[in-house]
């Protein structure tokens, strides 16, 4: 058999030169699951040349066997690098249209064959695997792990006994013209060299790309820097004016409840003096004073826990509390036309739950303010305090008749800001939104029903 | 305050004019009242066995609130009741493990002060004022609390009391606890809270005070301050 060998060698040489630029470059290259696949199936490609050149030679059952074998591997590889994700698409383009390229030649080259069955088995071999290949292209991207191992195995599998078939086909038939007239053509030499062109193709995108993605992610490393920096100088600016309001809001409520402590207690003072008939007017002058300061120093307690204990979890001080005398105490927060009002429903036993004692205090004084503000002057508001052995805790209800039956359903009005049905009553609507963020720190919940014409919140606490 | 109840009350309060209008509202009730603006002017011409009752403040100049609740409580078991600004945990666990009695958060209402001396005197007239103890007897399986009432406990009862004191201070997990007392339930330790939970109601209905398991949050369980193991 004779070859042309200038063509050959000179396809050699440029494969080597091929090789040398992807092992300079292997230290890049491995680090990307598909190069590192691609250029395995190379070195199984120069190992099918060789052997494919002693095959030539002398068409024996141990070269058939190699080249079999090595382009097993070769087409193993390949696949396997193709089905990475990484694989960038337009690479894969390019690889997949000189793959299809080379069958289609080698399509082209086997017409030429006397042999049908040859013929045949590489007619079919090709179309397969070039099928194979484009649902592999259409798809690899996006398959998962398991399809795409699935149709690797696939091509692989029909790639390996379709080499040994027309291997073997080959070898039985001892059929010397498909080695003459494949490879000591024009066509075999082409056919090497648009392989080698392919290959330098590649190597360049590959290269271009790795380059290309680095410098991306140099760029997006330095911009995601820059905006973390930001970033975080944003949260240090918006901390400090966050610390320095609570700062201000602590100084404010302190400054001022404690003149308004004194303000009430001379309020007390005078009123309890006034006991005489012809005081009556102005003790309800100063029942209303009172009434009005005491508002201000609920209003500045909210805001006062919602600035503070509330933000910082760290305040919260649950102890075990004896909560029929904090609802007792809670009930004088109220004034006495107020408190009048209010009817306790208890069991007599001492009851404890674990609670902060301070925030409970303003959480009832809240729900009870809420339903005095809601109901119609002088009905009554019914306090209940009762075991919940099932959740193993301690409810808290309140129920009051409600002034306004048109009740917004829907409308959350434990968010802050968010008030009651009757927008002429008073309030910031802070009360019901830090209750709920109170009982919400003690693993409790609030909730409200409606019942006849009742309104009933009930707030329970997690014991 | 009842017939029965405290007679010579003590005010320590660096704000004047809430001690002096608490002061005018108290004497206005019939009772004796002395008013003093710091801890060091209550210690020089005080004298602790001449009061009853103490109302005292927490941030006082010189000799701090706490500082004079401990004294108080060193010579004398009457009443001792907090009334501050301060919130918050320390100012709270500081002042009732100084032996206060109870902590009023101000603004405070003069009701409310009576009501919480009513409170007190009480539990002081029944032998149960300041820092409560706690003795566990294993042998009788018995939990006594230092006002002299009694808390009888089933053998789990006794085993998670002394379960707790053998972990001190940091307490135990409820994995732990739940394992070692054999009340799991299906890998959850909802039986030990609900064991817990009958225990600690047991307990108060029992003595009338705080039963003496602490929660450690999102943890498990400990014991409280001064309990003993006989």
């Amino acid at each position: 058999v004779s070859l042309h060998l200038p063509t050959l060698l000179t396809a050699h040489v440029w494969m080597l030169f091929a090789l040398t630029v992807m092992v300079g470059m292997l230290w890049r290259i491995i680090r990307k699951p598909s190069l590192k696949n691609w250029f395995y199936s190379d070195l199984w490609a120069l190992i099918g040349i060789v052997a494919f050149y002693f095959f030539i030679d002398e068409p024996t059952r141990p070269a058939m066997i190699a080249f079999a074998l090595s382009t097993w591997f070769t087409i193993y590889f390949r696949v396997i690098a193709l089905s990475q994700p990484d694989f960038a698409r337009p690479f894969r383009r390019v690889a997949l249209s000189a793959i299809a390229a080379l069958f289609a030649l080698n399509v082209f080259a086997d017409a030429s064959l006397a042999n049908l069955r040859t013929f045949c088995n590489s007619i079919v071999f090709a179309s397969l695997c070039a099928c194979l290949l484009y649902v592999l292209m259409r798809s690899s991207a996006r398959q998962s792990r398991f399809g795409r191992s699935l149709i690797a195995a696939s091509a692989l599998a029909y790639g390996f006994a379709a080499v040994l078939r027309a291997g073997h086909a080959l070898v039985a038939d001892a059929n010397v013209l498909f080695a003459a007239t494949t490879f000591n053509t024009l066509t075999s030499s082409s056919m090497i060299l648009l392989g080698v062109l392919a290959h330098i193709g590649f190597v360049v995108i590959a290269f271009d790309e790795l380059n290309q993605a680095e410098s991306e992610a140099a760029q997006t490393a330095i911009r995601e820097a820059e905006r973390r920096s930001h970033a975080e100088e944003r949260e240090r600016e918006s901390n400090r004016v966050a610390e320095e309001q609570k700062g201000f809001i602590e100084v404010l409520t302190h400054e001022v409840r404690q003149p308004l402590n004194n303000a009430s207690a001379a309020l007390q003072s005078i009123g309890t003096q006034l006991v005489a008939p012809d005081g009556a007017a102005q003790t309800a002058a100063i029942a209303r004073a009172q009434a009005v300061i005491d508002k201000v120093a609920t209003a500045l307690s909210n805001a006062l826990v919602a600035a503070t204990i509330l933000e910082r979890r760290q305040q919260f001080n649950p102890v075990r509390c004896d909560h029929m005398l904090l609802v007792e105490m809670v009930t004088l927060d109220f004034n006495v036309a107020e408190r009048a009002r209010l009817e306790t429903q208890a069991q007599n036993a001492p009851l404890y739950v674990t609670a902060d004692p301070i925030l409970l205090r303003i959480a009832l004084r809240n729900l009870i303010e809420n339903a005095l503000r809601y109901s119609p002057p002088g009905a009554p508001v019914i306090v209940r305090v009762a075991e919940n052995d099932a959740d193993m805790g301690v409810e808290f209800s309140v129920e009051n008749v409600e002034k306004n039956a048109a009740w917004i359903e829907g409308v959350d009005i434990f968010e802050r800001r968010v008030r009651g049905p009757d927008v002429n009553a008073s309030g910031s609507g802070m009360g019901l939104y830090i209750t709920s963020e109170i009982a919400k720190l003690h693993q409790g919940w609030i909730r409200t029903r409606h019942e006849d014409g009742r309104r009933i919140f009930t707030l329970f606490l997690a014991d | 305050v009842e017939r029965s109840g405290p007679k010579r009350i003590c005010i320590i309060d660096d704000d004047v004019e809430y001690g002096e209008f608490l002061a005018s509202f108290l004497r206005a009730q019939g009772l004796e009242v002395s008013l003093y603006q710091s801890g060091s002017a209550f210690i020089a011409d005080g004298d602790i066995a001449s009061h009853d009752f103490f109302l005292v403040d927490l941030g006082l100049p010189g000799i701090d609130g706490v500082d004079v609740i401990m004294l108080i409580r060193a010579q004398s078991n009457a009443g001792v009741i907090i009334i501050s600004g301060r919130m918050g945990p320390d100012a709270f666990n500081a002042g009732l493990s100084a032996g206060a009695d109870m902590f009023l958060n101000k603004p405070v209402r003069f009701d409310q002060v009576l009501q919480a001396m009513r409170t007190v005197s009480h539990r002081v007239s029944a032998g149960d004022s300041g820092v409560t103890h706690w003795t566990l007897d294993g042998a009788s399986a018995e939990l006594a609390c230092s006002n002299g009432r009694a808390a009888k406990l089933t053998p789990l009862e006794l085993q998670i009391f002394q379960l707790l004191a053998e972990q001190g201070e940091a307490g135990c997990d409820r994995e732990t606890m739940a394992a070692r007392l054999g009340v799991q339930d299906a890998g959850s330790a909802r039986n030990l809270d609900a064991a817990i939970f009958r225990l600690r109601k047991k307990v108060e209905q029992a003595t009338h005070r705080a039963a003496p398991i602490r929660t450690l949050h999102g943890v498990g369980y400990a014991l409280g301050a001064n309990f003993h193991v006989k």
